[in-house]
């Protein structure tokens, strides 16, 4: 996935239209986006929406409501038995949170007969507390095939500038990356709140990319297609890739003076995968 | 006793269940009404038999949203209204 779409998951209009901007992934949204009023008629919607709605082949993800309140397991009710749909907790900060919602995830599964194991997770790290622990939470659960970062909460807790120096979320994003690429499972970057600045929006992009993220969730349908020209292989990528796995078979070992080993086709394969699709996610 | 659920914007429906009355009263309005007049209507009765509201009014305001809109609001204000009748019995 390269691009993930957050939509209101209380606006019928948007949820309807989620899937013609040509983003990787829609998050239906029943966090932030949605008024505590209107909570429980949020999910009813989305849980209808994802079991009759024809989104074709764009990947469905569930921001469900914090593991601190009382509203996450009606989320998870309502949205799983669609056997489409990926979940995306909020503010992670320990494995016992991902082991609470796993066995949730295990009651619904099994009532549904659904395949055991079949919901899996995205892991939405907003704070010191969840990036200092990624590589356990990475490791917690096979049902994990990503990691994301939010950066308001955690620059509001650190005092980081967050539309300040573009070096100053290089930690948190280098730190994701590598606990997401020990588990090979994909690691998305946050989102970029300055909606008419798609220049920042670029840079960013391009500097997440550069640090090794898979892709990046967006806000507004105008920020998609920047996302996904940034996280799609170049041509050149692409050639070089082919090249590389051309050599594999044979004794040479070097393409342009350039040696090719075991990491080298690893890599090229990976390009050569992300390139046939757009929403390839990981091994797990 | 009233529950509602829905909102009077584009491609949603609003959906107020008022208890007490017989026989049930279904009152629509729908901005694509000559179009589709009579399918929201035959929507709307299965839903009302399917969750057994056989009395009172139920209004539906729509604003050309999708069947499966009508449904998701339909359940909301019945499960609202569930929600009050046991909170005040």
């Amino acid at each position: 996935m390269r691009s993930l779409l957050y939509c209101p998951g209380n606006t019928p209009s948007m949820l309807t239209q989620a899937g013609i901007y040509g983003s990787d992934a829609i998050v239906f949204d029943l966090e932030d986006a949605v008024a505590p009023e209107q909570k429980d008629e949020a999910r009813v919607l989305c849980g209808a929406y994802l079991a009759s709605f024809d989104y074709g082949d764009t990947s469905c993800i569930v921001r469900i409501n914090g593991l601190d309140t009382d509203l996450w397991l009606a989320d998870l009710s309502a949205v799983v038995p669609s056997a489409r749909v990926i979940v995306r907790i909020p503010k992670v900060e320990q494995p016992r949170q991902v082991e609470q919602v796993c066995e949730a995830l295990e009651r619904i599964e099994s009532e549904y007969a659904l395949p055991a194991g079949s919901t899996k997770l995205h892991l939405l790290l907003e704070t010191p507390q969840g990036i200092e622990q990624a590589f356990v939470l990475a490791g917690s659960s096979p049902r994990v095939t990503a990691l994301a970062f939010g950066a308001e909460d955690y620059c509001s807790a650190t005092g980081i500038r967050r539309y300040g120096e573009p070096f100053a979320l290089d930690y948190v994003r280098s730190r994701l990356v590598s606990a997401a690429g020990a588990y090979g499972i994909a690691c998305f970057d946050t989102v970029w709140g300055m909606l008419s600045d798609h220049e920042g929006l670029q840079r960013e992009a391009e500097r997440s990319r550069a640090l090794g993220c898979s892709g990046k969730s967006v806000i507004h349908p105008d920020q998609v297609a920047i996302v996904n020209a940034v996280f799609s292989a170049t041509i050149e990528e692409i050639d070089q890739a082919r090249r590389i796995l051309e050599r594999a078979d044979t004794a040479l070992s070097q393409l342009d003076g350039r040696m090719i080993d075991a990491p080298v086709l690893s890599q090229a394969r990976r390009i050569l995968a992300k390139a046939e699709n757009g929403s390839q996610e990981g091994k797990r | 006793m009233q529950a509602e659920a829905g909102y009077a914007v584009k491609g949603d429906v609003r959906v107020q269940i008022l208890t007490g009355g017989e026989p049930l009263k279904l009152k629509i309005t729908s901005k694509v009404e000559k179009l589709y007049g009579d399918q929201i209507r035959t929507a709307a009765e299965l839903l009302l038999q399917h969750y057994g509201i056989h009395s009172g009014t139920v209004i539906i305001d729509d604003h050309g949203a999708l069947e499966l809109v009508l449904q998701a609001r339909m359940r909301s204000a019945v499960e609202r209204l569930q929600h009050l009748q046991e909170e005040c019995p």
